[in-house]
């Protein structure tokens, strides 16, 4: 990898990542609402559409169905498709190609075809969007035997996920988050993939593991300096790829610190939370000594009133309170 | 179901009915990127024309200019209901034009004429033109499941047994080779020697699968990921 230095801030290396993949695969193309439009996508295809012209950077109409389909279609035919829904609740529309199609096309076909395509949906909370135009739907994605799912928390991670989800031969949804595209850190220059499937240590800790996800990794890391400053030493995992699970690494942090607090981005009740609970009560049971807590949005839907956005969402302070209960 | 090969250009179906006409609508992007002068075709049945992925395609398609000839194999059941209680007319066809789209009815039983029509539409999508919309009449001599369940008499099928028998009638092989005949382009004694052969063929595939093993318990999860 480069040593340079240099920074990129998180759309920015998401948008890095699709011009060096467009750049060396003549097969990977852009297709979704708004790519021509920093309004919906932020900085994320900038200079896409001037680079590599209207037939690899395609605006589409609103018409979520067909296009994700026509994505899923391009990619059984050899294509390697990025399908973007800048919103994610608009990926309800694309269920069928997404989960009837993509995630079983190439076990129904005994690996006849594969489908490399990656299902890219931005969570877009916040600002009074309110229930349907904030909802951050990965665990019914993950919920599907087929499909991979990612969720960087930091730009590296942004660019090098894209570049997996992009090379990877299965369906990948990809999910970033708004709140996310500001965060700016060094990003290194070359081509390179994170691996699907690996969570990362962020921080490392004695008395309690944090397991934070997308947005609230950040907050985790806030929270861990906070808890510093009490004497608690909390051990920070960065899931990045929520399916398939890297369930060896939380365990071997359990097996460390026998207290996990999970903070998820997603609703509680059926979640990737409860999913990472149930799996730590299946196998390391033995090694909990305290009960697992669970930071995560309340099952209600996203508020409209900013009054109500600040309860709805967790932040850092959440995810303080919850290893208190437990160290 | 999951019928496919890859190699000869069958790219694969499913039985989430309106569910591969977008897939298509992928394929004839792909050829538009790749400009490799293939057109791709969409099978499906007057059921899916209930489905509205189908008039997204419809408008992308035509909105792009993409080789895609839509074939709307109309049988008039949407597995067991008539056509004219899923849809306020029978006329297929028609919903292409909104969408600029060019458009014909056929006597689908008719081979020569989805022939010809057939190649002319290709041609259209390999011009450049944009897609093309064939509706071809036709009807389900057997059962909407297997060769026996939905026919009148034997199960639960409420199609009139006088329009099944009608139908009959209209047999796509029976009627091309009758054409066939009469124009003095094959002899019986050919027609049976193709018979027999394909009755080999067939007789062949349905030993492959009896002395085929059944997947072993340890598969199960093969195929999941590439």
């Amino acid at each position: 990898m480069s040593t340079n230095k240099r920074t990129l801030n998180y759309a920015l290396a998401i948008n890095e990542a699709l011009h060096q993949m467009m750049e060396m695969d003549d097969s990977v193309f852009l297709i979704g609402q708004g790519v021509k439009s920093p309004w919906y996508v932020g900085n994320t295809a900038r200079g896409l559409l001037q680079r590599f012209g209207p037939d690899r950077v395609i605006d589409t109409p609103v018409s979520e169905n067909a296009v994700t389909g026509a994505a899923v279609g391009a990619a059984i035919a050899g294509m390697k498709a990025v399908v973007i829904h800048p919103r994610m609740d608009f990926m309800m529309y694309a269920m069928d190609p997404i989960i009837n199609e993509a995630a079983n096309w190439h076990y129904m076909n005994g690996g006849r075809a594969s489908v490399p395509v990656v299902f890219w949906g931005v969570i877009n909370r916040g600002g009074e969007q309110a229930a349907q135009h904030s909802q951050a739907i990965h665990a019914f994605f993950s919920h599907v035997p087929g499909l991979k799912v990612v969720m960087p928390a930091t730009p590296s991670d942004a660019k090098g996920l894209m570049i997996a989800a992009i090379q990877d031969p299965d369906p990948v949804v990809f999910v970033d988050d708004r709140w996310l595209h500001y965060n700016e850190e060094s990003v290194p220059e070359d081509a390179y993939a994170v691996p699907i499937g690996q969570g990362a240590i962020r921080r490392e800790g004695e008395d309690v593991t944090v397991v934070g996800l997308s947005y609230l990794l950040p907050e985790a890391m806030r929270a861990a300096d906070e808890l510093k400053k009490e004497g608690i030493s909390a051990e920070v995992i960065d899931l990045r790829t929520v399916k398939p699970l890297d369930k060896n690494l939380i365990l071997q942090s359990l097996y460390k610190t026998g207290r996990l607090v999970v903070a998820d981005v997603g609703w509680k009740s059926y979640g990737v939370s409860g999913e990472i609970t149930a799996m730590v009560a299946e196998e390391a049971f033995r090694m909990l000594k305290a009960p697992v807590v669970r930071v995560a949005l309340p099952d209600c839907p996203a508020p409209a009133s900013q009054s109500l956005e600040a309860v709805y969402y967790p932040r850092c302070r959440q995810i303080i309170d919850a290893v208190l209960k437990i160290v | 179901m999951h019928v496919i090969d890859p190699e000869i250009g069958m790219m694969g179906s499913a039985p989430i009915v309106g569910g591969t006409i977008s897939l298509a609508l992928g394929a004839a992007l792909a050829s538009k990127i790749r400009k490799d002068q293939r057109v791709s075709v969409s099978f499906f049945g007057d059921g899916a024309t209930g489905e509205g992925v189908l008039y997204e395609s419809l408008n992308f398609a035509s909105l792009k200019k993409l080789p895609l000839l839509f074939v709307c194999e109309n049988n008039l059941y949407s597995t067991h209901l008539p056509i004219l209680e899923c849809r306020i007319n029978d006329v297929i066809h028609e919903i292409g034009k909104p969408c600029s789209i060019a458009t014909c009815r056929i006597d689908g039983n008719n081979v020569i004429e989805v022939y010809e029509t057939a190649k002319d539409a290709l041609d259209q999508c390999r011009r450049g033109e944009g897609p093309v919309f064939i509706e071809a009449l036709t009807y389900r001599l057997r059962g909407h499941v297997g060769p026996d369940d939905n026919i009148q008499g034997t199960h639960t099928d409420i199609r009139p047994a006088e329009e099944i028998k009608e139908w009959t009638r209209r047999d796509p092989i029976q009627q091309f080779e009758r054409h066939l005949l009469t124009s003095g382009m094959i002899t019986l004694s050919e027609i049976e020697a193709m018979i027999t052969e394909i009755d080999s063929e067939i007789r062949d595939a349905y030993q492959f699968t009896q002395n085929s093993e059944f997947p072993q318990p340890h598969e199960l999860k093969n195929y999941v990921y590439k």
